[in-house]
């Protein structure tokens, strides 16, 4: 084992000639800040959904991401175009359609989620029904309360745009 | 020198013919996961979760359904398939992608991707009570499933 000793024994004396106690210190702060800044790296954290040109006012029923809404535009009601006002729930199931943004020309798939749980909003009502089918075709129809599959029930207070995917070849 | 060349050849030809078909499949991936937004995301949510008592879970009842004989064509019946305003091969092409994406490894491993034909011949029969079929079909399945998970929700 004599060879070990020696070799440890070398190596600890050259690391201790070759290094001074500060920059051990230096060393050790350096990987410390390395690693917190390694998540920030410029990784993109923007979803591939989310559209970089987003023209237009959310809070005006000409905005792009309204074409086929049938409803209050929540961001005239305390909320967003993406978020529910205080007070409603946010009903999971909704009514799915595409609008073209002309910002890139491309069509994006927009999930009307409405807001549920409070009575309607009563203001920006907006109705464009772009792409709406009758009655007949439940599936396709914007009509329907779609707060009837919410937790909070029935009562419906505004209805949001949310991008949820892009349509490449729409 | 020949011979390399033409190995080279081969092997590009191989290399490209491979990446075709990888971005063919991505392709349809693209598409499918597209039309299950537009078309059944709204009941069924993006996670494929649905609703409980109203939409049924498909990370739940894919499984179960092509375990029994009779609901791999009860899965192109139902009204959100069925009536969906897609034509058959993409219809198919999403319910392959569905497959890959809400069930088990195990059943995505036995499961022989649908065509457009097959989609085509189930789509014209109509279901006259689309409950009742479920029932008849995995209903004592999913009675068993509750009791063992003692009543809640599936996974």
């Amino acid at each position: 084992m004599n060879w070990l000793d020696k070799f440890f024994e070398k190596s600890a004396r050259h690391t201790a000639r070759q290094s001074s106690r500060r920059s051990v210190v230096a060393g050790i702060g350096a990987t410390l800040v390395g690693v917190a800044a390694f998540p920030l790296l410029p990784v993109s954290r923007v979803r591939a959904e989310d559209p970089v040109s987003d023209p237009g006012d959310p809070t005006s029923c000409d905005y792009w991401r309204y074409c086929a809404i049938d409803g209050y535009l929540c961001s005239c009601c305390g909320g967003t175009h993406t978020a529910c006002p205080p007070g409603t729930t946010m009903s999971p199931i909704t009514w799915v359609g595409t609008c073209l943004n002309p910002g890139d020309n491309k069509h994006y798939i927009i999930s009307y989620n409405d807001c549920c749980g409070k009575s309607g909003c009563g203001r920006c009502t907006c109705n464009r029904n772009e792409g709406d089918k009758p009655m007949y075709l439940p599936q396709a129809a914007n009509n329907i309360n779609w707060c009837a599959g919410s937790a909070a029930d029935i009562v419906y207070n505004c209805s949001t745009a949310i991008v949820v995917g892009v349509d490449e070849d729409a | 020198m020949k011979t390399l060349s033409f190995s080279a050849g081969f092997l590009l030809n191989l290399v490209a013919s491979t990446l075709l078909v990888a971005n063919t499949a991505r392709a349809d991936d693209t598409r499918a996961r597209a039309d299950y937004m537009i078309h059944c995301q709204g009941c069924h949510v993006g996670d494929g979760r649905g609703f409980p008592g109203r939409v049924p879970d498909l990370r739940h009842s894919l499984p179960l359904l092509l375990s029994v004989e009779g609901g791999r064509a009860f899965l192109v019946q139902v009204p959100g398939s069925s009536q969906a305003n897609l034509s058959n091969d993409r219809l198919a092409n999403t319910l392959n992608w569905m497959v890959k994406k809400f069930s088990t490894r195990e059943t995505e491993t036995a499961f022989p991707a649908y065509t457009a034909e097959e989609v085509s011949i189930w789509r014209k029969r109509r279901l006259e009570d689309v409950l009742a079929v479920r029932h008849t079909l995995i209903g004592h399945l999913e009675i068993q499933a509750t009791e063992i998970d003692g009543g809640g929700t599936p996974k």
